[in-house]
């Protein structure tokens, strides 16, 4: 009932005004605003994920490929979010250093360690159907090189945010490298590529079609919706636990402070 | 400017160098690989100029850590902040100091130990061609590690960890460079090319990100 | 169930499946001890600049 009354209240809500982000830049207005909105992205994701199980389940076998396409349904959403995740974490390190919204560091921090996990999976589960269908679980090819590099660049930037106490410099430090990092990326898939072109021509056979089955893009585009709900409901939640670790920091100083004073 | 870059080039000497503990470390590098590949020259020879130019490589992290911290430690970071030049400019003569007092002693090393790893004349020569138009990028991705983690007190692993994946294309086309030199089929310029874009590319983009940083970090 | 090819289709779910549960959990323990703390500091009679629209 509850969440009945709360999605009405939303609508009319972002009618009456313009919404921005800069509404939300008080944590404690954001807060709010994801207490009232988690409880829908929580049930979309269950719903679509549902959706999206049961449709790959029941779709037919790859004439090439056999079962092994039901991977395909975990592992190209998850490279998919890989990707997605960076985007908006280069957003949020523009977010701190051009217009330093307060909650731009926030989204960067709750990112990271999705987008290292997303990547992880994509790895996991392309290794896992690279074994049936290439013979090896892994190969040095372009696209798997560049995604691994990818991972350690997530990995990267979670040991810097935990390295570095001082928020501010923290937040700039996270930005900075994100940054450099998009910068690089399509440099590093270019030279990845051209490595790969020179080192092993061509020795992969691939899943190369013109076009995919509407029988496997449905399932495939309804799989990739709940990663990318779920992804959006992880991140809320995380950015509501970081802006609680910030106030519980706060409130320790003022403690230790007033021990002080006194 | 030039002053500047004379005093980083006397402490990087006076230091007990940063040159000497570079190029020992190169050294350690490159003999620890044949005790892990086993003594053949055949071998040692084929891999020999990624040997190098990995080996250059982490000596070339290894000393990036006090690029910028020495200078936060005395002060003298706050002097450079204030002075009338830009400090993208400090950041760039800082790092050609660097890379004057660490990548060159390398690349001056490579010739003795390319003919410890069996490798052609014409290959070292190759080798190090690439080092030279290459290990300025180290250098300049390398200040934005530093400048990003001036303020830790141990933040060496954590430039390299962050380093590693940036300077991939670097390593990529500079192997592939050298490999280029000498295998017939596969050509030197395109690559060579493409390393020397991506030095000036990060030339441009490291002393930018790592002034931003220190501006904030200074205060 | 699927084939010749089970033995790498059921890992990849469950390893996905332990991966998202794992982060799931991992921030509702989070979330959880958070809350606790800022509660337990809030009965210690620590005041912060938006206390007035704490629930």
């Amino acid at each position: 009932m509850q969440q009945m009354k709360a999605a009405p209240e939303i609508m009319s809500e972002t009618s009456i005004k313009p919404a921005s982000v800069w509404d939300y830049a008080n944590p404690t207005r954001f807060l709010g605003l994801v207490d009232r909105i988690l409880p829908a992205f929580v049930m979309l994701t269950i719903v679509s994920m549902a959706i999206g199980l049961w449709m790959a389940f029941s779709a037919p076998e790859d004439y090439q490929q056999g079962a092994t396409v039901l991977i395909m349904f975990l592992h190209v959403p998850a490279a998919w979010l890989a990707m997605m995740v960076y985007t908006i974490m280069s957003v949020s390190a523009l977010g701190t250093l051009v217009w330093r919204h307060p909650l731009a560091d926030v989204s960067l921090r709750a990112a990271a360690p999705l987008g290292a996990a997303f990547t992880f999976l994509a790895l996991i589960t392309g290794s896992l159907w690279g074994k049936p269908m290439w013979g090896t679980w892994w190969v040095w090819d372009a696209r798997l090189t560049s995604v691994l590099v990818l991972f350690i660049i997530y990995m990267g930037l979670i040991a810097l945010s935990k390295a570095i106490e001082e928020p501010s410099v923290a937040a700039r430090a996270l930005a900075i490298i994100t940054l450099v990092g998009f910068i690089n990326i399509p440099i590093i898939k270019f030279s990845v590529d051209w490595w790969n072109t020179l080192h092993q021509p061509a020795s992969v056979s691939r899943f190369d079609r013109p076009a995919m089955d509407v029988a496997f893009l449905y399932p495939l585009l309804v799989m990739a919706l709940a990663y990318t709900l779920l992804f959006f409901t992880l991140h809320l939640m995380g950015m509501r636990n970081e802006i609680l670790r910030r106030r519980i920091r706060s409130m320790k100083m003022q403690t230790a402070r007033q021990a002080e004073g006194s | 400017m030039i002053a500047l870059l004379v005093r980083e080039l006397r402490l990087a000497v006076r230091a007990g160098g940063g040159a000497l503990t570079g190029v020992l470390f190169f050294l350690a590098v490159v003999s620890v690989v044949p005790f892990g590949v086993g003594p053949d020259l055949n071998l040692l020879a084929r891999i020999g100029p990624a040997m190098l130019w990995i080996g250059a490589l982490l000596a070339m992290l290894l000393g990036l850590e006090r690029l910028f911290q020495a200078d936060r430690e005395d002060g003298s970071l706050q002097l450079l902040l204030m002075s009338d030049y830009p400090l993208e400019l400090v950041v760039l003569v800082k790092c050609l100091a660097h890379w004057l007092a660490t990548g060159l002693p390398l690349i001056v090393a490579t010739p003795i130990f390319g003919l410890m790893m069996n490798m052609e004349p014409a290959l070292i020569l190759a080798v190090i061609a690439t080092l030279f138009a290459g290990t300025p990028a180290i250098t300049f991705v390398g200040a934005v590690g530093a400048a990003v983690t001036v303020s830790l007190a141990r933040g060496g692993l954590l430039i390299a960890i962050l380093v590693l994946p940036l300077v991939v294309p670097v390593l990529i086309f500079g192997v592939t460079a050298a490999y280029g030199a000498v295998e017939d089929p596969a050509p030197f310029l395109p690559p060579f090319l493409l390393l020397c874009a991506l030095t000036l590319f990060f030339s441009v983009l490291g002393p930018f990100a790592a002034a931003a940083m220190l501006r904030h970090a200074a205060d | 169930m699927f084939g010749q090819y089970s033995g790498f289709i059921i890992p990849s779910y469950l390893i996905s499946a332990a991966v998202i549960a794992g982060l799931v959990v991992w921030t509702v323990l989070v979330y959880r001890n958070r809350r606790a703390e800022i509660l337990e500091l809030e009965k210690r009679g620590v005041k912060r600049r938006y206390q007035k629209e704490a629930e």
